[in-house]
Formats: C-alpha cells, structure tokens, sequence
C-alpha cells in the first residue's frame, strides 16, 4: 500500500520517466484496485491543492481589504484637504494667538519630555551593522528588503574631510506600530500651529561612524535609501526627524516604484513537439551465436521499432539467460526502455516466475539490409526535422528577445531608473534566498546586531520566523527611493486628518485590583493607520468610534494593555467623556524588543 | 484586464495577480450572500472557495468562457453557496432547492468532499500536506518548519497524513449523496 501510495503520488506529480510510467500505467490498466486507489488519491491531491490555492487567495484578499480601507481613509484626506486650507487660512488670519492649539481629535505632545521617548529605554528596535571602505563605497541589502546605496566618499568626517577606510553603518528600520511605540519616535507632526498624527509606509534610521565618531553626509555623493514595503500611496511625503527643531521637517516627495509580477516582462518559448519525429533506433545485425526472440510489440508503444519488419531482440548479457525459458509458458512480456538509447528491458513473466533481459533490436540477413535502408531514410527525415525545429526555435527566440526589448522599452518612461532598479531587486533577492537556507548561526553572522550601541542583545529570532520576514520582503511590492543629506530618522508618511469618528477621552488606568497605575506614556493603536497615538498619561487619549481600539503603556518592565475586545465590551459613543480603563498585564517583566513583539503579534 | 488576461493569469498560477482582475465581484458575492443568511466572513470564505473552483476550470482543457467571466464567477459563488447550505442542513428543502442550483454544481460538490476530507485532518497534517504537495518544500525543511525530528519523521508522517486523507475521503464518499458521480 506505501509502495502504491508513493508511486501513485510521483506518477501524479509527474515525476516519474518515461519508462517507469509506461510501466505504471500498464500495471494501471489491468489492476482496479490500483485504478480505485488512483482516483481517490488524485481526488485529495487536488484537495490540497486547492487548499494551498485558498490559502494564497486569503492573503491577497485580506491584503486587497486593508488596501482599500487606507485608501477610503486616502480620499478623505484628499476631500479634508481644501476644507483644511481654508480653515488654517481662516485661523492664521483670525486668530492672535499663535501658541500650539491641539485639535479635537489629534493626538499630543508634551514638550516637557524628551523629544524622543521611549516607553522603557532598554527596549528598542534593534540595529543591524554593516561595514565597508568609506571611499569604494557599498550596497547594503537590508533583510527587510531595503537597498541602501553609498556612493564612494559619500562620508565625511566632523571637519568636513573625506572619510577613507573602514567604516560602519547602523541601520534599523520601523515597520509597523510596536516599532513606533517602543522607539518612542514621535508619530505627531505639526504644522502651522496644528498638530497632525503621520501615518508612515516605511521609516528607517541610519548612522554612520568611524571608530565610535559620527561621521556625516557629503553633498556632493549622497547616500540613497531604497525603502521595500507595500504602501504604495503616493499623498505620502518624505520627513527628517529634527530632534534639535523638536519637529519633523518636510523633504518632499520620494520615488515610489511598484513592482509588478512578474517584475521583468518574460517571454517563454514554447516549441511544438508534434512537429519532431520520434527519432530511428539503429537496428543491429543478429549474431548467429546469440540468444535471439521474437516478441509483438503493442501499436503506439515503441513507434521507433514498428517501423521494421520481422525484428528480433537479442540478449545482450546471457549470463542469466537459460535455454529453458525459450519453452517456458509466459503469460505476460513487457518491453521497457533503458537509459541506453537502442538498449531495453524484456521482462516475461508466470505465477511461477519472472526473468529480465537487457535485449537489442536485430534482424537476419536481407531483413537487416531492408531495415538499413528503412533507418537511413528515417534517419534522415529526422535530421531534417531537427534542423527545421533549431531553425524555428532560433526565429522564435530572435522575435521574442526582440519583443523582450520592445517591451522593456515601453514598460516605462524611466528606462534607466528601472534597469538600475532591476539589477539591484534582482541581486537583493539572489542574496534574501541565500540568507533563508543559511543555517541559524550563519544567519545571525550575516544580519549582525549592532555593536555600537549594543541595542537589545537578547534579540533573537528562530530560522522559521526569519525565513516568514524574508519571505515577506520578497513579496513586497513597492520601492520607495530617495537620497537623503543627514543622518538620522527618515520617514515616508502622511499626516492624518483626524477623521470624523475621532472622539477625546479622559482616561483613568487601573490594575486588575482596581488600584490606580500613574502611566506616563498611553499609546493608542487603530489597525487601518500604520501609526500610533501617543499621549501623556494624564492628558485625554483620542479614539476612533467604530474602529478597532487597543492600548498599550509600559512602566517599570510591565506592559499594560486593554484590547480590541475590552474596547467593544466598554460600549464607548458619542457621549462617552471619561472612563476607567481596567489595564490587562503581561504575567511577566518585559526585557527585550522579542519579548514585546511575540505578546504584540498574539494580540 | 481583459477576461482573458485573467483567465491566463489563473492558468499561469499567478494568483495575486488574478485576483486584482475579479476582486470587484467580491462586493456583489457579498450581498448575495447576506441576502441569503450567510455574515461578511462566510462571503469571504465563499468569495474563496468560488475562486480555487474557478482556478480548477481554467485549467480544463476544454474550457470555454461563453458569458463574461464575472457572471461566470458569480454562478460559481452561488453554487458554493448552495452547497455551503446543504452541508449545514439549511438547505431549502422540496423543489425550490433544486431549482436553484445550477448546471455545473456537480464540480462544486466534488470540490467540497475532497475539502472536507482535508479539513477534517489535524493542523499540522493539513500543513505538512500543503508544504510538501503545494509548497514542493523538501522532508528536511517540512521537518524543520513542523517541528520534527527529522526528513524521515517528516517523510513517514506524511504518508500517515495522506492515507489518512485518503480514508477520510472514501467514507465521506461512501455517504455522499453524489457518490455515482465521483
């Protein structure tokens, strides 16, 4: 029954040769169990095939969902904005007081704390280190999917000289709202006395140094950052963290490329196998002294054989050929080809017995030379059709190489830019592969923590949930590219008009025995913004009514929380002012950025 | 996207891509399954189902698109809809049931038993299936990926995996009212 089960699984999976399938479905033909066995067999094959379709349909759906709810989110910002324009027109005209007012409706800052804050220092988005010779410059490929493109003598030193010989980069990238939560980054923008919450498609930090000192940008070889992500939304403005301005400061627009799939246009050349004759054997000269038999052989089976005339097979190897199984009562005979070309299998076989020869096709005197002259010609008939199909093949690979280039050129205005991005999607993901069959240790050899600022050193992963970022970043779809002049927090976002649903609520945070917990930091997370709110502990804290709602706060080592589900059973609306948020608490201290992030994930 | 550029597309396997062409008919298999006591998530896992049916009739030889490929979609929805029904015992009773279902429901129950055969197996071995047959992932990653000790615990694992699948399928078969036709 395994023997049936894994033949039946090669035969479907087509994985067997020619012979070893002829073999199979002759066995097939005649046995109704093995029949029976087939279709069943075939039956959940298909099922699982079809569950790994559904799987791959499930993912693309939920994707297409969020899509089009950042995009709903998109045109409200889009119809908000003329509204916006006339209102801080309206404002800057009427209104003497030129101090920050805080919208209803938009998260805070309070100008008290540091201007980035993490919730718990010691937690961070960890840094990856590379390192490379300042003046021949590098490409780093990011296991996030990035490209981050130095230029040779891209580095200047702190007096402004060219930077020469090794150097080290730290790189970290913040993907999602835990990252913003625990960088402590702020997620506020302000701008024209307003403060606006971003919504960020891809944000990175990258330093530069030569023995521990900072080193900086030179303007004449500017560093390019090629962000990998999915958000492909083009109202998305490029911003540098000024932590010294205590803002974000506006840098224009970035260059998003999308990446279609297949990312190149191929052409694959299909090539008619019905025009190619089955290609002659060369029959042999029977040898008076050997061990010869006639056999029939089946229409359709051997076509390279029907052709001659009184054929006989000839044992190749009589060692264990016995004369007696000339007499002997066979009730089946199969031929088989071998991996020899004009050498096959003869196996006869009885209840009793089955014997195999390795045999060639022969004939006797005048039969030869008929079957000569026969060969010649076929022989010759498929030279020709060979050549013929070379030919046709070469014509059909010149036009589709022609329609290649054709294509390229009119894929995009930007020609160049798209080669460029080409070769390095291409090179990144050669390297992406290369990193997911690393094993473990090698793997964290190639994607070193850094050792600067010795970040989070209990930052570990396992070779599965390495191999699932990896695999996320070969599907990524979009490129967002820029140059940037500094080091320091780059981030491609857009500010958020708060929507209509937004509501403030003065927050007190309890423990599970109702005792009061003073929070500093309260983050609020809403999954259709890649952002976070992030508010002072004391100040009211701005939900969406409709929407999901999480929050999360760490003080001392403990994270504190109040999901999705605690948000629906508190039945916040539109009178709701105040409430007592009774905080959940991981059962035990946070230390690390893994830590935080496998509790974030199950949530 | 033309309906052929799809259809190519789903032949190709290149599924992502496909569905940016048929993802708008999702909103009209959602409303008619709300109008017909289903919620949003049986629309999506309908809209679904309707799809890998759809994937496995491109890929028939003889198949030939005679209306447009979003009606032909929606008449695969409403048969997976049917069936979906009928497998929760909430399926109209009489005539009227029998009416409603369409030409070529027979595809649609076969798909559904060789579904259910599979699901009822555990997670892992639904997994380790999926890995090995859809993935084409080799014994030694299945095992690292499933936790096992080693490709030949995975490689044996599998075999129970799929025998078992396999008797799941013949007594679902055995008690199908279509079991004349599998």
């Amino acid at each position: 029954m395994q023997n049936n089960s894994e033949q039946i699984s090669r035969y479907l999976l087509d994985e067997m040769d020619a012979a070893e399938r002829t073999s199979f479905e002759m066995q097939w033909k005649t046995d109704p169990e093995l029949q029976e066995e087939l279709r069943i067999q075939q039956a959940v094959m298909k099922a699982i095939e079809n569950s790994g379709i559904k799987e791959t349909f499930s993912k693309a759906i939920n994707k297409k969902i969020i899509q089009q709810r950042l995009f709903k989110w998109g045109g409200l910002i889009v119809a908000g904005a003329a509204v916006l324009i006339l209102f801080t027109y309206l404002q800057k005209n009427m209104s003497n007081n030129g101090s920050s007012e805080i919208m209803a409706g938009k998260p805070v800052s309070d100008t008290s704390l540091p201007f980035v804050n993490p919730p718990q220092p010691s937690i961070n988005v960890p840094f990856s280190e590379y390192r490379f010779e300042a003046e021949k410059g590098e490409t780093l490929y990011h296991p996030t999917g990035s490209i981050i493109h130095f230029p040779p003598s891209s580095l200047l030193d702190g007096e402004g000289n060219l930077v020469k010989g090794p150097v080290v980069i730290l790189y970290r990238e913040f993907a999602d709202p835990l990252d913003f939560f625990v960088s402590g980054i702020p997620m506020n923008y302000d701008s024209a006395g307003k403060t606006y919450q971003l919504e960020s498609s891809g944000m990175c930090e990258i330093l530069a140094f030569q023995q521990n000192k900072p080193l900086y940008v030179n303007p004449d070889a500017k560093p390019e950052i090629n962000l990998s992500g999915n958000n492909p939304d083009p109202l998305h403005n490029l911003y540098y963290l000024d932590t010294a301005q205590r803002n974000w400061t506006y840098n224009g627009k970035d260059i998003i490329t999308q990446l279609t799939e297949p990312f190149r246009p191929a052409i694959t050349i299909t090539i008619d196998q019905a025009d190619l004759p089955v290609k002659p054997i060369k029959p042999g000269k029977a040898a008076d002294d050997r061990q010869a038999f006639s056999i029939e052989v089946a229409p359709g089976s051997f076509e390279e054989l029907l052709a001659y005339d009184k054929l006989k097979f000839e044992v190749i190897d009589e060692s264990n050929y016995r004369r007696s199984d000339a007499d002997e009562a066979w009730e089946n005979v199969q031929l088989e080809h071998t991996a020899t070309e004009g050498i096959y299998q003869v196996t006869f076989s009885n209840l009793k017995r089955k014997v195999s020869y390795k045999v060639r096709p022969v004939l006797d005197g005048e039969d030869y030379d008929a079957a000569l002259q026969i060969f010649n010609k076929k022989q010759e008939a498929y030279e020709q059709a060979l050549k013929k199909r070379q030919e046709k093949y070469k014509l059909a690979s010149d036009s589709a190489a022609k329609l290649t280039r054709q294509l390229m050129q009119q894929d995009s205005v930007n020609q160049t830019w798209n080669e460029k991005l080409n070769g390095l999607i291409t090179t990144r993901n050669e390297k992406l592969r290369a990193l997911k069959n690393m094993n473990i240790s090698d793997l964290e050899k190639a994607i070193a923590i850094d050792s600067i600022t010795k970040q989070d050193k209990q930052f570990k992963l396992s070779k599965d949930e390495w191999a699932i970022q990896i695999d996320e970043a070969l599907y990524n779809r979009v490129i967002r590219s820029f140059s940037i002049n500094r080091f320091g927090v780059w981030n491609c976002d857009k500010p958020l008009i708060s929507p209509n649903n937004s509501i403030p609520i003065t927050g007190k945070y309890v423990d599970s025995s109702g005792k009061d917990i003073s929070l500093r930091m309260v983050a609020v997370v809403c999954p259709i913004f890649n952002s976070v709110g992030q508010f002072p502990g004391q100040w009211p804290i701005q939900i969406l009514l409709g929407e999901k709602n999480m929050l999360w706060s760490i003080r001392d080592e403990s994270f504190y929380y109040f999901t999705y589900n605690d948000f629906d059973r508190a039945g916040f609306n539109w009178n709701s002012k105040s409430y007592v948020f009774n905080m959940r608490k991981a059962d035990e201290p946070i230390i690390s950025y893994e830590q935080i992030k496998r509790l974030v994930d199950k949530m | 996207m033309t309906d052929n550029d799809i259809i190519e597309q789903l032949r190709q396997r290149t599924y992502s891509s496909a569905l940016k062409g048929l993802y708008h008919v999702f909103p009209m298999a959602k409303k008619y399954i709300r109008a017909n006591s289903g919620s949003g998530d049986d629309a999506q896992d309908i809209f679904q189902d309707a799809l890998v049916v759809l994937c496995n009739k491109v890929q028939s030889a003889d198949f030939k698109l005679t209306v447009p490929l979003k009606h032909y979609l929606m008449a695969i929805v409403r048969n997976c809809w049917l069936q979906e029904l009928r497998n929760r015992n909430k399926f109209p009773s009489g005539d009227t049931g029998k009416e409603m279902l369409e030409e070529e429901s027979t595809a649609e129950a076969s798909y559904y038993l060789a579904k259910k055969a599979f699901d009822q197996l555990g997670e892992k071995c639904r997994q380790l299936l999926i890995l090995f047959y859809f993935k084409k992932e080799d014994y030694k990653k299945i095992a690292h990926t499933l936790a096992f000790s080693d490709d030949k615990v995975a490689k044996n694992q599998k075999y129970r995996c799929l025998q078992k699948a396999k008797e799941n399928y013949i007594s679902l078969l055995k008690n199908s009212p279509h079991a004349k036709q599998q």
